[in-house]
Formats: C-alpha cells, structure tokens, sequence
C-alpha cells in the first residue's frame, strides 16, 4: 500500500470527522481537500472521494477528505452558523488540521456539486485555497444552449412531449415570480437545500466572486457533466457566461458530456478524475 | 455521548464510529452493531443509520456502525470482496465491540446489511443475543435485478433520457453482474455468492440461541432507487430516517 489513513476529529467543537490520506512519500506543497456530495457522506457517491484521495495519494499527495456540520459523520456545530458561512468555517478547521498535521499551507478544492459551492463559497475568504476544481458549479444556460437544448428535447422527446414540458416550464416561471407571502419576523427563511444546493446565485453575482478568486491568483477549473442537457450543452458555454466579465480566458474549463452529475458511470468519473489531476499538477508545478 | 471515530481488524482495516452514552448505563443495556447495506444503499441510507445511533445511545446503549472492508472510508477496493469476508467483517466488528466491555450484543441490519448480520450470526462463536434484520436480501438473483434496474433508472435520470436513447447515443453497456452496477464494481465472486443467495440461516440462528426479528415497511423506503429522496439540510431525518426501522430497533432494548 502506498499511503496510510487516519480519521480525525477537528473544528472548534471537535463535531467534524474527516480522514486524511497521506502517501508512503511525499514532497507534495499542497493538499486536496474533498467534501460532501449534497448530503451524501464524505465517502462521496459511489465512493468517488475515496478513489480520488487514493488516486492523490499513488502520486505523493496528500488529501482530507471531510463531512461538514450535520452531514456524514460530523455533527452539527453547536451554534451553528447560515449553512454557506458555516461550509467555509468547516472548510477553514480542515485546512487547519492538515496544515498542523502535515505543515501544508496550500490546498486544492475538488468539489462536485455542492463541493463545488464549497470551493465558490471559501476560496475569496481563505488565501490556503490556491485552487479548485469545480464540477457541476451553478449553470447558466445561454440563448445558443437553450436552443441547443430545444433541439434535444424534441430529438429525445418529440414535438408533443417537448411543447407540453415547455408550457410547464413558462407556468412555473409564472408561478414562481408572483409576489410571495413575507416569513413572519423573526423566522428563519433561509431557503431549504435541495440536493445539497439552496438557490443559484444571478450569473453577476457568480461572476463577481469568481473575478474575486482569480484576481486573487487562485487557479480555477469548471468541469461540467452531460446530466443538464437542456441548460448546458457545449464546451465553450462556460467562457461565454464569463466573457463579458472579462474572465473567460483566466478560467479553465471543459464539458464532460459523458460524465453524469453524481458521477455514477465509471468513464466519465475517470476523466473527471484525470482532469483534476492533472490540472493540480499543472497548478501547483508552475508555483 | 462520546462520540469516537475508530478502525480496527488487522488484515482488512475498516473504519468505524463508536458511541457511547454519556452516563455509565452502558453494561445495562445490549450494545448495538450497525450493519449496513451495500453500495448505493448505504450511501442513501446514512441519514438513517446516524440517526438510529444516535437514538440508541440516548436509550443507553453503546452503538459501533463502520464500514466493511473495501467500502465507504475503509481501506481496500470493493471488487476484491465477497460476502464471505463480508460476513467476517462484522464478526470482527462484533469482537471490537465486545473488546470494548459490549457483551451482550444486537446486531441490526438494513437490505444487504441484514443479509450479511445473519450470515455471521450463523458463523461467529460467540452470536449476538438478537438479530433484527430490515428488509433482509433472501433472493439473490431478485437483487441483482433491482441492481440492474436502480442502474438504469439513476442513468435515465441523470440524462433526461430513456434508456434506449442512452444506449444508442453514449453507448451504454447493459448493466451486468459480474461488473460495474449502479456506480460498483461487483467482482465475479462477490456476483457468484449474490446469484446463489436464496434464503437466510433462521433456524439456524434461533438454534444457537438468538432472537430473531424481521421486518419490513408497508410501503418499502426505495433506498436504491433515486427516487428515494436525498434529503434537504434542514430536514434530515424527518425525510430519510423511516420511523417504523428506528422504533423496532429500539424496542428490542426496552
């Protein structure tokens, strides 16, 4: 065996559980850190996070892997914080009992999902981020992929199944912007999370904060998988939503077509894992 | 309750978490065992089986839930393994457990988790007082179907295609046991001894003396199929952790 592992109890209630791979040798400066997949365990689904921690670790790197408040095997914090303060608290204590560990100041992000809200959440608070690989971030769909999409849905649905879900879609927007009943004072109306994610930001909020982490000198690659079709659907999707903010060319990015979003298909899971590699060894060799 | 993350076996580590109540009622009552399902199951069954720990332990009880060898957090790769090994994991997780002061043990199990809590239960020299076993896998051969079909099903939904679309647009592989089945990768030996699954060792089990509870939903909680619900953060437990499994549990130690 080529690495060893150790749980962990860390954070400022000692509530968070986390396991920290570290390889046989290693001359590696930075770690990757792993979390939650949604509300799955930190194991991740199909126990993604695990193969990418070994993965990691067959090339002298070290990772943490760790469930945040309420999630896995962590327990909740015991005041605990709006959920996306508390994710970059939670991130803050990994990062800090790997650097007492292992004296590593410099971290990668390697988020799926609601990992990637992590990475968008913690990286412009905490200057150890000095990269992250996004999967599935939040997903703006433009006028050439909503068409893009149309013609999917008509391939895949034909014309009477296609018109009927877009009447569906157009009440729903109806419905959704019909002015709401206000929360009574005091109520906590914190939306709930759905898989993991409670509401995506508008794309300038997105944007700003992205703009935020590359000014930094943080590194970012978006990855996103084929499981929207109808709202992303094409590689250069990505760089046409940061354009106008003048950030698509400090960004990486790829589609991953046959990569589905909770990675349960063993092909796409591999090139979401060998682009995350190799993009940290890119990252971390030019610092 | 203390609350302690902890690994043990020697040749096949695995990881666990052991909890223990606060007040020294330990002793007192039956210490728990948690064996969980396989694969996807377990992932979707977290919620419930931290939940059933954790009501458990305010009912005094010790609780160890862990992982087998070559899934979840512990070491190993989960093609290698079969439900043999499987089996003496939780006989090894059980003598953890006694090492620990947990005589009197029971052992619960969720799906294939409950299948692998009898097997060993047959198997281990010293048994557990009683068994309580949800939803137990006594068909194999019906298991592999679900497999087949769960995988299936998360690969329409994760596309918004229907299966035959998938298989002609990215040329899917029918899913197939032995082989990756809804995200795991099922080896030839672990997929021979789920072919041959076809009942439980019961009258075994009560034969050597151990109380035998077996139960099941009105309404089956679909763990493998993705319709089972992921959970909102607020919300866990009320959503994902069926109350019928926790109350039989626990009524076992009243």
């Amino acid at each position: 065996m080529t690495f060893s592992e150790k749980t962990l109890l860390f954070g400022a209630d000692r509530n968070l559980v986390g396991t920290l791979t570290t390889p046989a040798t290693t001359t590696a400066k930075y770690a990757v850190l792993l979390t939650n997949v949604g509300v799955m365990p930190r194991c991740g689904p199909y126990r993604s996070n695990v193969i990418v921690a070994r993965r990691f670790a067959s090339i002298g790197v070290p990772s943490f892997r760790y469930d945040m408040s309420g999630l896995g095997d962590s327990a909740r914090a015991s005041n605990p914080l709006p959920h996306a303060q508390q994710w970059v608290l939670d991130t803050k204590g990994a990062m800090d009992v790997v650097e007492k560990e292992l004296g590593i100041k410099e971290f990668i992000i390697v988020g799926v999902c609601a990992g990637a809200d992590v990475a968008y959440l913690t990286a412009p608070e905490d200057v150890r981020v000095r990269a992250a690989v996004m999967f599935d971030p939040y997903l703006y769909p433009t006028t050439k992929a909503k068409l893009i999409g149309l013609q999917k849905r008509l391939h895949a649905h034909g014309v009477i199944n296609a018109a009927s879900a877009a009447a569906d879609a157009v009440v729903r927007r109806i419905v959704a912007r019909l002015p709401k009943k206000a929360a009574p004072a005091g109520e906590n109306v914190e939306p709930p999370l759905k898989y993991g994610r409670s509401y995506i930001p508008p794309l300038d909020t997105f944007a700003e904060r992205m703009k935020r982490i590359v000014d930094g000198g943080a590194k970012i690659l978006i990855l996103v998988s084929g499981s929207f079709p109808y709202d992303h659907n094409y590689r250069e999707q990505t760089a046409d939503n940061l354009r106008p903010y003048g950030i698509a060319d400090k960004i990486e990015y790829d589609y991953l077509p046959e990569a589905d979003h909770v990675l349960l298909g063993v092909p796409g899971r591999e090139q979401f894992i060998e682009k995350s590699i190799a993009f940290a060894q890119r990252v971390f060799a030019r610092s | 309750m203390s609350f302690e993350p902890v690994r043990f076996g020697a040749d096949r580590e695995m990881v666990g978490v052991l909890q223990t109540p606060d007040h020294a009622a330990a002793g007192e009552k039956a210490a728990f065992l948690l064996c969980k399902p396989f694969g996807t199951e377990a992932v979707r069954a977290n919620m419930l089986y931290r939940a059933l720990a954790m009501r458990l332990v305010r009912e005094g009880c010790v609780v160890l839930s862990f992982d087998y060898h070559g899934t979840g957090e512990s070491l190993g790769d989960g093609v290698d393994e079969t439900l043999a090994h499987w089996a003496d994991d939780v006989v090894t997780a059980s003598a953890f457990l006694r090492a620990r002061g947990a005589t009197t043990q029971h052992w619960f199990g969720l799906g294939l988790g409950a299948t692998l809590a009898a097997l060993a239960a047959a198997k281990s020299s010293i048994p557990p007082a009683r068994v309580v076993l949800w939803e137990p896998v006594e068909n194999g051969r019906a298991y592999a179907d679900k497999l087949r079909a769960a995988h299936k099903s998360d690969r329409e939904r994760w596309y918004y295609q229907s299966w035959s679309t998938l298989l002609r647009d990215l040329r899917e592989p029918e899913p197939a046991l032995p082989g990756v089945v809804l995200g795991f990768d099922v080896g030839a030996s672990l997929a021979a001894e789920i072919d041959a699954l076809n009942g439980l060792p019961l009258d075994a089990l009560r034969a050597r003396g151990v109380a035998v509870t077996t139960s099941s939903s009105e309404r089956p909680f679909p763990w493998m199929s993705n319709h089972a619900p992921d959970g909102q953060q607020q919300n866990l437990g009320a959503e994902v952790v069926p109350q019928e499994i926790v109350r039989a549990a626990i009524e076992t130690v009243r």
